[in-house]
């Protein structure tokens, strides 16, 4: 299957948890590194499911959907300057938080409440291997809200705007992104 | 016979541009081998993910690490490379060096610090000598900084205040936030003299470079406009314009190679496309920065010098040292000020600009046991930094879980919204021991399959004493001033962007790398001009005085040349 076949058809069926981003990622980013292939839609989806839960949207301030979270940790993974070994990292995670859940309740995380998930992110973080994949999680999300939009998150500095944060100029031009310079 | 170069330099960062740039200027053939690229103002930019999550300008640390070594709390010690932690020791490897991305706090060593030893007497277990110069000495070289490199500030009359030869700095303050008023305040309330600190930023165009643009990213941040006194600005941009300087990025130097006499005969170094060269040159600098300048002398081993160059006494290495002291941080609650205060407190891009120096020596017997006076530091009061992913990601602690959901979103929303954040960084000598060294670690190589720099770190417990004295003090300001959430503390983390010593100059080849001119002992055509030659640190932050005396070595450089040149 085609990189981009495979990302389309990843999307169907997500329609609280957009793909577009991937999708449009998928369009403009260059080759993604091997281990990002691995990922299956499933994988996308817990750490899609995740990343609302630790970062939720409100009326009043954005969440992980609004600045684009999945896209942002997407285009970081499928980086050729990423560490494989961050990639590797984040899916390994990923893949033991569902067996977590189907150990614990017999159901996909994803299918869980609010409330059980909770439950069952609070356990996994007392596992060190767990707490350390959440703080990791976590801080891509925090990425996606405050680094310059040129990046893929924070889309129209609607996280700087959130924290009434100003940003630095001069701003970095997409010809001139970390890895490009 | 005949040379590639009148002059090798290794490195281009603070120690090194000093060199370039006064023997471009006098006619002389000056070859720069630096090992990162060459940036310049138009490829800086305030991207937080470039300049500090993703480390963009300094080596991978896959290919290129350091091996840490740290006492545990039983007195045994451990040692981990530093890929598997979070410590990196790189500092900015381009053009220019770290001085890239400094702030700036530009503070003089005091007459004492030239002599520790003899002012403050032994302290057991610390390697405390005296400099084999004086401030006299070095003053001429401290007042060339500030007009050459440029330093903005205004001289205020205080107990420690060092002599100086010009009556005041040769360009004004920077424009100052409107928290400097609120510490002036407090300080004048307690009694105590808050000075505005010199900053190597210019205020104003000058030095054929522009003037600062505030843009509220200054430390950590490479410069967009050329105020900031890098040695790529101040310096290296003008040595270029003579004609007289081959830069060469991308170039690696792996071995310093010596004749049957012992001196230098050639650099070998690596090019971006894994090429090895080798050039020679009548004299030869070395300024990798203290830590790789150890490692690269040690590395360099030779017929002469079985265990590296400059090392027959063993002393290349040795008493490492970092900036001592402590920090503190306090919040300006916007619901205890004004409307009008908090529009002021919400300024954005002017700095803070104050430091005291009120105990730069100390008489405390509580604290020091001992009525003699105590070698005390700086409290430089600066804003919190602004990068906004590290401000969110401390957000994340709470009691040992990992704070997320709305608990997390309501306190980035206090945090980033509720007040102004003050931020104090307190500066002591981290005194120099036995056990804080640079040594080659047995087993880890970089990618050139060159062993890397193995770094002991020691904390002696003075510095500790001196660093919650000051930090202590700090506190007393910022409640004052009418700040909450005040925290002060002493730290025995070494600050991996302040690191000096490693060759100290002296007169003993016994007891030191280099003689008072920073030439190595043992090897008559190498010195050695970044802040490794320091025996000990003073108590500000380094980088006046590498500049300083970079350029005072290089006018002994000059001098063995020749002179300035005849213009033809």
């Amino acid at each position: 299957m085609k990189r981009r076949d495979f990302l389309l058809t990843s999307g169907t069926g997500l329609s609280s948890l957009s793909f577009s981003g991937i999708v449009n990622s998928a369009i403009c980013s260059d080759i993604p590194t091997p281990a990002v292939r691995e990922f299956t839609p499933q994988d996308w989806r817990i750490i899609a499911a995740v990343q609302n839960h630790l970062f939720p949207s409100e009326a009043q301030a954005p969440g992980a959907v609004e600045i684009q979270a999945l896209r942002y940790l997407h285009n970081y993974l499928a980086n050729p300057a990423t560490d494989p070994e961050d990639v590797k990292f984040i899916h390994s995670g990923s893949r033991q938080l569902q067996q977590f859940a189907e150990k614990n309740h017999s159901i996909p995380f994803t299918q869980l409440s609010i409330d059980e998930r909770e439950k069952l992110l609070r356990e996994f973080e007392t596992r060190p291997e767990g707490r350390r994949w959440l703080i990791t999680i976590l801080n891509y999300v925090l990425e996606s809200l405050l680094t310059d939009p040129v990046y893929g998150g924070n889309p129209d500095g609607i996280g700087w705007q959130w924290l009434e944060h100003r940003a630095g100029e001069p701003r970095p031009p997409a010809n001139k992104r970390y890895w490009l310079l | 016979m005949s040379y590639d170069f009148d002059i090798c330099v290794v490195g281009s960062g603070a120690g090194a541009g000093p060199v370039i740039y006064t023997l471009a200027h006098a006619g002389y053939k000056v070859l720069v081998l630096e090992k990162g690229p060459w940036y310049t103002e138009q490829d800086y930019f305030k991207d937080e993910l470039k300049t500090s999550l993703r480390g963009g300008y300094t080596p991978d640390l896959r290919e290129q690490q350091h091996v840490v070594e740290l006492e545990n709390d039983d007195g045994s010690w451990r040692s981990f490379p530093t890929y598997q932690s979070s410590w990196n020791f790189w500092n900015g490897n381009v053009v220019g060096g770290s001085s890239n991305f400094m702030s700036g706090f530009f503070h003089r060593l005091k007459p004492n610090d030239f002599h520790l030893l003899s002012s403050y007497g032994p302290i057991e277990r610390a390697n405390i000598v005296d400099w084999p110069i004086s401030y006299n000495d070095m003053e001429p070289y401290y007042d060339k900084v500030e007009k050459v490199v440029g330093v903005s500030g205004r001289v205020i009359e205080h107990p420690f205040q060092e002599p100086r030869s010009s009556k005041d700095f040769p360009f004004p303050p920077t424009a100052e936030h409107p928290l400097a008023e609120h510490i002036d305040r407090a300080c004048e309330r307690l009694g105590i003299h808050s000075m505005p600190m010199p900053r190597a930023i210019l205020s104003q165009p000058a030095l054929n470079r522009k003037a600062c643009v505030y843009s509220g990213y200054c430390g950590s941040y490479g410069c967009a406009t050329g105020a900031k006194g890098s040695s790529r600005a101040a310096l290296i941009d003008s040595a270029m314009a003579t004609g007289n300087v081959d830069l060469r990025p991308h170039a690696m130097v792996t071995h310093i190679h010596s004749d049957a006499q012992g001196k230098v005969c050639a650099v070998e170094y690596i090019d971006k496309e894994d090429k090895k060269h080798a050039v020679d040159a009548r004299l030869y600098v070395v300024a990798a920065q203290a830590i790789e300048t150890s490692r690269l002398l040690l590395n360099s081993t030779g017929s002469k010098h079985p265990d590296g160059l400059g090392n027959n006494t063993g002393q290349v290495g040795k008493n490492l040292i970092f900036a001592g002291g402590g920090a503190g941080s306090g919040r300006l609650t916007y619901d205890k000020f004004s409307e009008q205060q908090v529009t002021e407190l919400k300024e954005f891009g002017t700095f803070v600009n104050r430091s005291i120096q009120d105990w730069y020596e100390i008489t405390d017997k509580d604290m020091f046991k001992s009525d003699a006076p105590q070698k005390g530091g700086t409290i430089d009061f600066v804003h919190l930094h602004p990068n906004p992913v590290a401000r969110a990601s401390r957000q994340t602690r709470n009691n040992g879980q990992i704070l997320w959901g709305k608990p997390l979103k309501d306190r980035l929303k206090a945090h980033f919204t509720g007040g102004r954040y003050l931020k104090v960084e307190a500066f002591c000598d981290w005194l120099p021991t036995d056990n804080s060294h640079v040594s080659l670690d047995p087993q880890v190589k970089d990618k050139w399959g060159l062993p890397v720099a193995k770094i002991k770190v020691d904390v002696h417990v003075q510095n500790l004493k001196v660093g919650w004295y000051l930090a202590n003090k700090s506190a007393d300001v910022m409640r004052e001033m009418g700040a909450d959430n005040v925290l002060a503390f002493a730290s025995g983390v070494p600050p991996t962007n302040l690191v000096a010593g490693g060759c100290r100059f002296g007169i003993d080849p016994e007891k030191s790398v280099l003689n008072p001119d920073c030439q190595v002992h043992e090897v008559e055509n190498l010195y050695v001009t970044d802040g490794s030659f320091m025996p000990t640190g003073g108590s500000v932050p380094h980088t006046w005085t590498i500049y300083a005396n970079a350029f005072r070595v290089a006018d002994k450089l000059l001098e063995r040349l020749g002179g300035q040149k005849k213009q033809v």
